[in-house]
């Protein structure tokens, strides 16, 4: 972001600015108005900078840009005209010594016997009290303004606290000084600091220390208009947590040559207004390996990538509107110069996107893509939408909750550490510590959406959700692998199930065995054999009222009733009065098997109902089996109700099973469907001691 | 004469509360004509003075019950009940269709359309490498880019929740080869204290299309023909200049406010655009980076769902996407 006071910037203009033009342009060219206040009769603008143009950080940037939009030569240069003679010798009254490969360009300018009592002049007073920068004194203040007119950071040190050589060097070892904002910062090993003989003055592009402060009693100076390395500044700003305007700048980049003229104009305006006597021998070490940019573009390259027909000589014009300097080499070919500002320009796609950016993006008409590129069905989207056709088909709603639980969500759902479900997958930054968990089971989030529900009064909820959850297996070679995602599906239901009215003459609530039953209804669309298995490892679960489900011969899932004493764990969790029934399951590598018609008759079906008495522990899944393999010519075998309490035995359940009979060439007789009986009734008998009731 | 009338009316009347179908209606109406008809006839029997009260009585009734079979007929003709113990306006809660989460379903209604368009679905992990969620995006650990997507970590510093989907673009350049269309919905993570206008989660649906001659003015196209089939023909989509470190050129991509159609409103602060998705042709350090030549031709853009949804919805919160309130949800 950078904001800036209209009025400074059309006074610093050698043209008139038009305020709607320059915002139409800046918003069609990518930096878009982030804010726009009132400030008397001013105008502040912000305007959204992103990490590819730092020169617009600055006055002088926008008016480029300004400029551009105009089709006029560059604006005025803000260089200021003072004889300093720049040169790697040391000249001034302490040594600089620059042993870091992180600095580009150091200038050093030193004025002695300055008056820094005076008053800060008006004109920049005002800047810097609309954009909120607060006035230090004349020197300090007059940095602050050069930094937001030109763009270049600057440090300015009293001479007099300095005690012998400056040296600008990556720091060896930790080291922790007071700086300027007040507080004792460590600065990491490898940070850029300059210190003095005896101690630290600043870390470079940052933040400046006490020790070599400017006060209103300063008399002689040495100012530092530098280059840094934008990666030094970045990591240190980042591990410190120090943010300031001229780091803001130097961690996205600042123009080199910038240097030379932010001592200059520094140093004139102190003098203007602080008075004093300059050193006109400065100091500047120069990085060697700085050299122009220079980039080839093709005229062919360009329309390939933007769709275009443009001529080399439209695309030299629009390039040289934006201060390139461009040489058209065999009518097709472009050796382009960099302007030193333009940091973001290194690959001949740089200099496109300038093009297309100067043509005009709306110029650009659309052309339908010419690609054979065959489309590829995803098993994770089929699934996701066949489950969510099923369930919305059921009066389910479908709801979506957040990756990550409660750091203490495992010991709330009553999952020890041996679970398939157990999560321990922390986030190291989380929003706190009630989102810090990467979720292992969706049950958390639902159980909790279901409670945040019963709060408003809304009893009846059948929810699901599609989504991953987070496992850790450890022990592969490298540790990202320890990381397992399943794609996973959820559901939960609460409440009533067929409401009183209607002819019902009282409410019906859900219960486990409609949980079993929505399962048993997702894994028949997918003609998938499933098995739901009693289990009692699952601690969310009623004691008895949990089960795994088991597809294909693999175990994939729950189902259950959720535990009183869960529910009890989430706040507001008793107002969930009816059964609370979950069901859970990954659905990676699921697939639909092809369905066939089994069976197809003119001659009309003969349905048998039979009470046994099972012994608990036995399960339909098995005895079932008997039933619906003892003859061909049963085709459906179906549990009606189940029945415990008064009447049945303890320890047993009265289950009654509808069988229906079917034959595709004639009318069953009695007798055939009485012989058949009688087999898998025997054999009920024998495997499990199920008998009919008497 | 008065009697015959009172009887006729009282019949009459009565027969015609009980009417349930057009065909009835009309048997009474025949039945009424012929007993005016016999009225008339007894009338002519009459003396002067007695026939002017009669015929005065007569067409009274004429008038009154041609008046109530209109009636008749319009409730008829609208299909409208007659008096039956069955109202049938009322329904059982027997049969309720569930909802789709409003996300999800924009987020398939776009997955739809580019299917149509020939994509393919790709989706990855959202525990993520910081390789391929920056590194290989053209963004290493100093970029300031890295300041747009403030991400979360788990254990270890290279590892993390991704923070876009782009990351999944480049688990599928590394196994595929081009020519391919493929686009990467889910979820992805960023550290946003929630309040009502952010949540640390939110939907993406970024696409990629890579094969020789595409260009920015197929990546028009493909926004374009989207935005049309997704939200109507009128809507209208604009391309600004902008930055993402992966692209280059890339471009902000803006469709007519779906509030009002482009005409202006609160929704887009006056502007008539509303900025939807970001986009541009694969930086050539991406490609380079999975292993393609400097030289490929490709391009990437990526939809923030979030806010489509709430719009398309009316949903006025943000952070309402993920409370789940179900008297909101079960309104769609």
């Amino acid at each position: 972001m950078f904001k800036f006071p209209f009025n400074w910037l059309a006074s610093a203009s050698d043209t008139d600015v038009s305020y709607d033009k320059l915002l139409d342009w800046l918003s069609t060219q990518g930096f878009e108005l982030a804010s726009l206040e009132d400030a008397g009769d001013d105008k502040l603008i912000e305007i959204e900078v992103k990490a590819n143009r730092p020169d617009m950080l600055s006055v002088a940037g926008v008016l480029r840009e300004y400029y551009i939009s105009e089709k006029l030569p560059a604006p005025k240069s803000f260089d200021a005209d003072i004889a300093l003679s720049f040169s790697a010798d040391n000249r001034l009254s302490h040594e600089i010594k620059i042993s870091s490969p992180d600095v580009h360009r150091y200038c050093g300018v030193e004025i002695t016997d300055i008056d820094n009592t005076v008053e800060t002049p008006e004109y920049i007073l005002d800047v810097l009290s609309k954009l909120g920068v607060a006035h230090i004194n004349p020197v300090v203040d007059i940095s602050n303004y050069v930094l937001l007119l030109i763009g270049q950071p600057s440090h300015v040190f009293d001479t007099d606290k300095v005690e012998g050589a400056i040296t600008v060097e990556n720091t060896a070892s930790e080291t922790k000084f007071l700086t300027l904002n007040g507080s004792e910062t460590l600065f990491p090993a490898g940070a850029l600091l300059i210190s003095d003989e005896k101690k630290p003055l600043c870390a470079a592009g940052m933040i400046g220390s006490p020790n070599a402060e400017i006060t209103r009693e300063t008399k002689n100076i040495i100012i530092e208009s530098a280059n840094f390395d934008h990666i030094i500044i970045r990591t240190t700003s980042k591990k410190t947590h120090v943010s300031t305007m001229a780091s803001y700048r130097y961690e996205r980049g600042v123009d080199t040559e910038l240097s030379y003229i932010g001592a200059r104009l520094l140093t004139k305006m102190i003098t203007d207004i602080c008075g004093g006597k300059v050193n006109t021998n400065a100091f500047c070490y120069k990085d060697a390996n700085y050299k122009p940019q220079v980039v080839t573009l093709t005229t062919e390259k360009t329309n390939a990538l933007l769709g275009t027909n443009l001529y080399p000589d439209e695309i030299a014009d629009m390039l040289r509107r934006c201060y390139f300097d461009v040489k058209v080499i065999d009518g097709i070919t472009m050796e382009v110069t960099v302007p030193s500002f333009r940091l973001d320009i290194e690959y001949d796609v740089d200099l496109i996107e300038e093009v297309g950016r100067i043509y005009g993006y709306h110029n650009i008409q659309p052309q339908p893509i010419k690609l054979y590129a065959p489309a590829i069905e995803n098993p994770v989207n089929k699934n996701s939408n066949i489950l969510r056709n099923i369930m919305t088909g059921f009066g389910f709603i479908e709801v979506l909750t957040y990756g990550f639980i409660p750091a203490n969500a495992m010991s709330v759902l009553n999952i020890p550490e041996d679970s398939p479900y157990y999560g321990d997958i922390h986030i190291q930054n989380p929003l706190s510590n009630y989102y810090e968990l990467m979720r292992p089971t969706h049950a958390y989030n639902l159980i909790q959406t279901a409670i945040n529900n019963l709060t408003v009064n809304k009893t009846d909820i059948k929810i699901f959700e599609i989504g991953k959850t987070f496992h850790r297996e450890k022990g592969h070679e490298d540790r990202y692998d320890d990381y397992r995602e399943k794609n996973t599906f959820a559901a939960l239901i609460t409440g009533t199930k067929y409401p009183r009215g209607f002819g019902v003459a009282k409410d019906i609530k859900y219960g486990v065995y409609d949980a079993v039953a929505a399962v048993r209804s997702i894994f028949d669309e997918y003609n998938a054999a499933v098995v739901i298995k009693n289990s009692v490892k699952h601690g969310m679960f009623e004691n008895g009222a949990g089960a795994d489900i088991i597809v294909n011969g693999e175990t994939i899932g729950i189902v259950g009733k959720i535990s009183k004493k869960v529910l009890g764990g989430f706040e507001n969790g008793k107002l969930a009065k009816d059964d609370v029934l979950y069901l859970e399951f990954c659905f990676d590598g699921l697939c639909e098997n092809r369905k066939a018609i089994s069976y197809e008759t003119n001659f009309p079906s003969v349905v048998r109902e039979y009470n046994f008495i099972v012994r608990n522990g036995i399960h339909f899944t098995d005895y079932g089996r008997i039933i619906s393999s003892e003859s061909p010519l049963i085709v459906s075998v179906k549990p009606t109700d189940v029945y415990f309490g008064t009447g049945v035995e303890k320890g047993y359940s009265s289950v009654l099973i509808n069988v229906e009979y079917n034959a595709p060439d004639r009318t069953l007789s009695a007798e055939e469907i009485e012989n058949i009986e009688i087999s898998f009734k025997k054999k009920l008998s024998d495997t499990y001691g199920i008998e009919l009731k008497k | 004469m008065k009697n015959h009338i009172a009887q006729i009316k009282e019949e009459l009347g009565s027969k015609l509360s009980e009417v349930k179908a057009s065909e009835g209606l009309k048997i009474l109406e025949s039945s009424f004509k012929k007993s005016l008809k016999e009225l008339f006839a007894e009338m002519k029997a009459l003396g002067a003075e007695d026939k002017r009260e009669a015929g005065q009585l007569i067409n009274d009734l004429k008038n009154e019950f041609e008046a109530r079979f209109e009636v008749i007929r319009q409730k008829l003709a609208q299909g409208a009940d007659v008096e039956t113990e069955l109202d049938l306006s009322i329904a059982s809660p027997a049969f309720v269709r569930g909802k789709i989460h409003p996300l999800i379903r924009v987020g398939k209604m776009m997955e739809d359309v580019y299917k149509e368009m020939g994509f393919s679905i790709a989706y990855g992990p959202e525990i993520e490498l910081d390789k391929f969620n920056y590194e290989m995006l053209n963004m290493p650990y100093y970029h300031p880019a890295r300041d747009m997507q403030d991400t979360f970590y788990l254990e270890y510093p290279n590892i993390l929740l991704r923070s876009h989907t782009s990351c999944v673009q480049v688990r599928y350049m590394l196994e595929h080869k081009p020519p391919f269309m493929i686009i990467s919905p889910g979820v992805v993570y960023r550290v946003d204290e929630i309040d009502p206008q952010h949540t640390p989660c939110f939907y993406q649906v970024e696409g990629l299309v890579v094969g020789d001659g595409i260009n920015l003015a197929n990546l028009k196209w493909a926004m374009t023909e989207s935005v049309k089939r997704i939200f109507g023909e009128s809507l209208k989509v604009r391309f600004s200049p902008c930055y993402y470190p992966y692209t280059e050129p890339s471009a902000a991509v803006d469709m007519s406010c779906i509030m009002c159609g482009g005409k202006g409103c609160r929704t887009c602060k006056g502007t008539g655009w509303m900025r939807v998705a970001g986009a541009g042709m694969v930086h050539p350090n991406v490609f380079e980076g999975v292993g393609y030549s400097r030289e490929t031709a490709g391009f990437a853009f990526g939809w923030g769902l979030n806010r489509l949804p709430m719009l398309y919805f009316k949903i006025a919160e943000m952070r309402k996407l993920f409370e789940n309130e179900l008297t909101l949800w079960e309104q769609l």
